[in-house]
């Protein structure tokens, strides 16, 4: 028996062996055929003389490919981005959605999948700044111009970023302590993304950097809510209420959050304490909230326009095929859609500013 | 004297026993890091964490039971939270639309669980990857019934309101419905005779067979059980939220497993309980209460929660080998004896 | 001339793979290219070698779901060591190929000496895991942040085989893959595995050591789970905390459309390779015929579940062959050739 199993044993090792060797021989051989990425330079190889494309023609493929194709604003970005396009039947563009789920392996596939599907534009909300980088070249190397939008890519390649995630948490610090009329050792909790969201999700990053260089605050703690979802957003909250008798702002990365962290706060009955709850992006019940007073103010993100903007600039892209890659680009030309800060006072004129009913 | 020692240190040693004392334990660690720990505040919000996964559970419980698994309770969820939902935008906040709405959703949950059972009993396909499939299947119907929208209810008021946000001696009510589904599923595993033959059809299909247990029917209402308390707590998280989206209850399968495991749930079915099971979403609850009241750097969360778990599980498999007489013995010789005795229920 | 049940079975899985296959190829123009076929090839590589890994266990008898933990915990140490400028790539391939063999071996002693449950472990340890890759990742300002990997020789491991279009990681898949179809069919540790999975007793009885076996299945599937972390990280190369998310029970799933059927005992590394394939293709084919999300998971989900009755069907009626077999002989006292004239 015992020599069996030593057979075994050291059948397995050198089994084991052989594979380590094998991938430390695969991994020795030259880098020359990285994954696309790595050449590039500047310099332009571009065929600028005549229109890439016909934009009275169709059919043109325009691909949006988001973090995940749920959430409020979706359905706002979509008619954006149709009306920019003459409307939904157009009889020229179509866009599709494609849903990468929080999944950076899987948005590269995605992304793959485009270019040999000969999409002719991609409008990407990056998973990872880093991760995608070499196929959003790829894509720019096979024509198809590459637009992030609100979670950018860090590389040098890419042709533009619309970002507005970190700033929103500036300045939304910096209004709140211009305008709510806390004192300087008020105390703050962040509800900020979970930690895998962290690079390219930034409004908690922002809102603790202005924090931290301009205010004499006291950052009780930042606490991630999966999903950011308002019911974990609600047991959170009412968490950190029975720890701390003095919370005087709290902010969230969504306005989901907003809202739980919002019913967690007048179900413990601290609703008159006058704590300051800050959110983003806009999301109806937050937005009816702040109307009756009840949360102090969000950044709103006027994803219409945005989406609109983003959209026209395409057309431009596809009509003369500039891309960052033919064009031998080595930074990424942005440009920053500023958040609104949106409290009771101004929330009727920005809502009407964006064409944004509630009910 | 010896015989009164002998059932004190039995009752110590016995699943109860342990789970009182893993609580204890647990408690006096509070008492000294985090007396707030205590206040009616924090209690509440533990309860109000678990009550929607514990509603799950006590479904779930059922499924398992037989020998199954249901990973699809999240897109069950979501399912009937958006049926729910879209029925009463598009009519009103009267009660009558209430009712209707919430049988509505009922009444599709009933459906998919039919389905699942159908799959497992007649069909004989593994309810792993079934259930997985489905997972799937039902997140894309509820995206395409709502056409990827967000449903917020702006106007939220009477049953719709209170069904999720109201609140009963001042406990909120998503905590009330956990409370008497996991009594009604304790009642019937216990006291009834259809409890005792999810038992026996979870420990030998084969042999409740023979004794004229159809297995087919019970393995079918399970999945149906399951499905219908997914969808409740699809709903009252659609009523405490007041809005609806298709990837709400996205993951929780995995809290619900923890659950039934924690309280000593036997995957492979036959074994189990809904004290069990209470216990296990109590412990999942206060562990993420105590991860944030002592303040464990956020980031670690989900490590330590991974690290507390194996902990009280292995806790468990021990005390209950050791009161087998397992521990000292060499088990490599008789691995068989580990399995713990089937078909009966503890606590 | 007669097929055995199992050649049936995989002829099956190939039938569904290429008539799926077909049906896509037919209904778009990109699906047959060159660069598509590649692509689908390389993604099925990840996933692939992680199911060859986990068939192991689930051929013996368990699950193993901390797929997700380990790739994202060995795709975090590749990418740490990665940035260092100037370190050996071959160091970076050992170190993540013994932290995923590390973690399998740690879920072993958890199953093996702590005598919890496959399930559980794996669930739990998969946050574990994923805990590891928390201690290591890049940060800015105590901010979890990302950074590129740098180090060239690494990289190439990611990319294609120089002057043709297939790419390294799919070549080392179907290797492994046949290498793992040998150990499995051909040597006395696969065979162990199979009968641990049919019958844990007898096997025991007769003088196996499970627990040996159980462990050993464990460490392989962590070591073909860092295989798959090194390669991904090397393509995408960056590592992010999300990295192989859902990847625990995407590999069962994909086993278990191959054939290899949870519960133990059944299938091999050619069903986890083809359940590996028939996925990729299938959310590949769907991006192409369908851009809406909704349709893409109903129909994801559909055809799972088609592929899964195709299995149980199949195994119900060889159970039920085998059993009308053996009672005709029992009645007639046939030799075992003559039956197997018949069937």
């Amino acid at each position: 028996m015992k020599t069996k199993s030593m057979k075994k044993k050291i059948f397995t090792l050198l089994l084991a062996a052989c594979m380590v060797f094998a991938f430390g021989l695969s991994a020795c051989s030259d880098g020359d055929a990285g994954a696309g990425g790595g050449g590039g330079g500047a310099g332009v190889t571009g065929d600028f003389s005549q229109p890439a494309r016909d934009l009275s023609k169709g059919p043109i493929k325009i691909a949006f490919v988001p973090l995940g194709a749920s959430g409020p604003t979706m359905p706002t970005a979509m008619r954006g981005y149709y009306d920019a396009l003459g409307g939904e039947d157009n009889g020229i563009f179509t866009i599709d959605v494609f849903d990468s789920q929080f999944d950076t392996t899987k948005q590269i596939q995605i992304m793959q999948d485009l270019i040999t599907q000969k999409y002719d534009a991609i409008i990407l909300e990056a998973n990872d700044p880093n991760a995608v980088n070499d196929v959003i070249h790829d894509a720019e190397v096979a024509g198809i111009p590459v637009i992030t939008r609100n979670m950018a890519a860090t590389g040098p390649k890419i042709a533009h970023g619309l970002n507005s995630d970190y700033r929103a948490g500036y300045e939304a610090a910096k209004y709140i302590q211009a305008n709510a009329g806390k004192a300087d050792d008020a105390n703050v909790v962040i509800l900020d993304v979970v930690p895998e969201l962290k690079p390219t999700t930034r409004m908690g990053t922002g809102f603790e950097d202005y924090l931290k260089e301009n205010t004499s605050w006291n950052l009780l703690e930042t606490q991630p809510v999966t999903d950011t979802s308002q019911e974990n957003g609600n047991t959170i909250m009412s968490t950190l209420l029975a720890k701390y008798d003095d919370i005087d702002i709290v902010y969230t990365v969504n306005d989901d959050v907003a809202v739980g962290a919002l019913q967690a706060i007048e179900s413990a009955g601290r609703e008159n304490e006058g704590i300051v709850i800050w959110g983003y992006e806009g999301h109806p019940l937050a937005l009816q909230a702040i109307k009756e007073g009840r949360i102090y103010g969000t950044s709103f993100c006027d994803v219409y326009k945005q989406s609109y903007s983003t959209m026209i600039l395409i057309q431009y892209l596809m009509q003369t095929g500039i891309t960052a890659a033919n064009l031998g680009m080595e930074y990424t030309p942005l440009i920053e859609y500023s958040t609104v800060p949106t409290v009771q006072g101004n929330i009727d004129e920005v809502l009407s500013a964006a064409g944004v009913k509630l009910e | 004297m010896n015989a009164e020692k002998g059932k004190f240190l039995k009752a110590a040693g016995s699943i109860w026993g342990q789970r009182v004392t893993i609580l204890v334990a647990v408690i006096v660690v509070m008492a000294i890091v985090q007396p707030r720990f205590f206040s009616s505040g924090n209690m509440l919000s533990i309860l109000l964490a678990i009550a929607f996964y514990g509603v799950i559970a006590s479904g779930m419980l059922f499924v398992v039971l037989i020998g199954g698994i249901d990973l699809a309770v999240g897109s069950e969820a979501a399912l009937g939270g958006t049926i729910f939902t879209m029925y009463v935008l598009a009519h009103d906040m009267s009660a009558g639309t209430f009712f209707t709405a919430f049988l509505l959703a009922i009444l599709v949950a009933i459906l998919v669980g039919l389905l699942h059972g159908f799959f497992d009993a007649y069909l004989g396909m593994p309810s792993f990857v079934v259930t997985l499939a489905t997972q799937y299947a039902l997140y894309g119907l509820t995206q395409y019934i709502t056409k990827m929208n967000y449903l917020p209810v702006l106007n939220a008021s009477g049953l719709f309101y209170q069904l999720g946000n109201g609140k009963l001696f001042g406990i909120p009510s998503p905590v009330i419905w956990f409370v008497i589904l996991a009594v009604i599923a304790a009642f019937v595993l216990k006291k009834t005779p259809y409890g005792r033959r999810i038992y026996a059809v979870g420990g030998n299909p084969h042999a409740a067979e023979l004794v004229g247990v159809s297995s087919k029917f019970h393995k079918m209402t399970a999945y149906i059980i399951c499905a219908v308390t997914a969808s409740i707590a699809g709903m009252l998280l659609v009523s405490m939220n007041m809005v609806s989206s298709y990837k709400m209850a996205a993951g929780y399968e995995g809290p619900v497993l923890m659950a039934l495991v924690i309280g000593a749930v036997n995957l492979m079915g036959g074994e189990g309980s809904m004290g069990g099971v209470f216990f296990g979403a109590l412990l999942v609850g206060i562990i993420n209460n105590m991860l944030i009241l002592i303040g464990i750097d956020t980031d670690y969360k989900e490590f330590v929660q991974g690290c507390i778990i194996i902990l009280a599980v292995a806790i468990n498999v021990y005390t209950s080998r050791k009161s087998q007489g397992l521990v000292d013995q060499k088990r490599r010789r008789m691995p068989w004896l580990n399995r713990p005795k089937r078909g009966a229920p503890d606590g | 001339m007669v097929l055995k049940p199992k050649t049936i079975r995989k002829l099956i899985t190939i039938g569904l793979v290429i008539a799926m296959a077909l049906l896509f190829g037919m209904s778009t123009e990109s699906f047959f290219t060159v660069r598509n076929i590649t692509m689908i090839f390389r993604d099925a590589s990840y996933v692939g070698i992680i199911a060859l890994g986990v068939s192991f266990v689930v051929i013996g008898g368990g699950i193993d779901l901390s797929a997700n933990g380990i790739v994202c915990f060995v795709g975090m140490a590749c990418a740490r060591l990665g940035v260092l400028a100037g370190f050996p790539a071959p160091v970076i391939v050992i170190v993540g190929l013994l932290a995923g063999a590390l973690c399998g071996y740690l879920n072993g002693l958890a199953v093996t000496r702590l005598h919890l449950s496959e399930f559980i472990t794996t669930l739990a340890s998969g946050y574990i895991f994923a805990g590891f890759a928390v201690f290591l990742v890049f940060r800015e300002n105590g901010n979890v942040a990302s950074a590129a990997v740098t180090n060239k020789a690494f990289l190439a491991l990611g990319g294609h085989i120089p002057h043709t279009y297939i790419y390294i990681s799919s070549v080392v898949w179907v290797l492994l893959a046949i290498v793992v179809y040998i150990i499995q069919t051909k040597t006395k540790f696969g065979l162990h595995t199979v009968a641990l999975g049919s019958n844990p007793k007898s096997t025991m009885m007769s003088g196996v050591d499970i627990d040996f076996l159980k462990l050993i299945g464990f460490v392989l599937a962590g070591l073909f789970c860092g295989i798959a972390g090194i390669f991904q990280v090397a393509y995408q190369s960056a590592s992010t905390l999300t990295l192989g998310d859902s990847m625990g029970f995407q590999a069962v799933a994909v086993c278990a459309v191959g054939g290899v059927v949870l519960g133990g005992g059944k299938g091999d590394a050619m069903g986890a390779f083809l359940g590996a394939l028939f996925m990729v293709i299938l959310l590949n084919g769907l991006y192409k015929i369908s851009p809406s999300p909704s349709i893409q998971f109903i129909f994801q989900g559909l055809i799972i579940l088609v592929a899964i009755f195709f299995d149980t069907w199949f195994n119900r009626m060889m159970e039920k062959k085998l059993f009308s077999d053996a009672v005709r002989k029992r009645k007639n006292q046939t030799p075992l050739g003559a039956v197997k004239a018949e069937g």
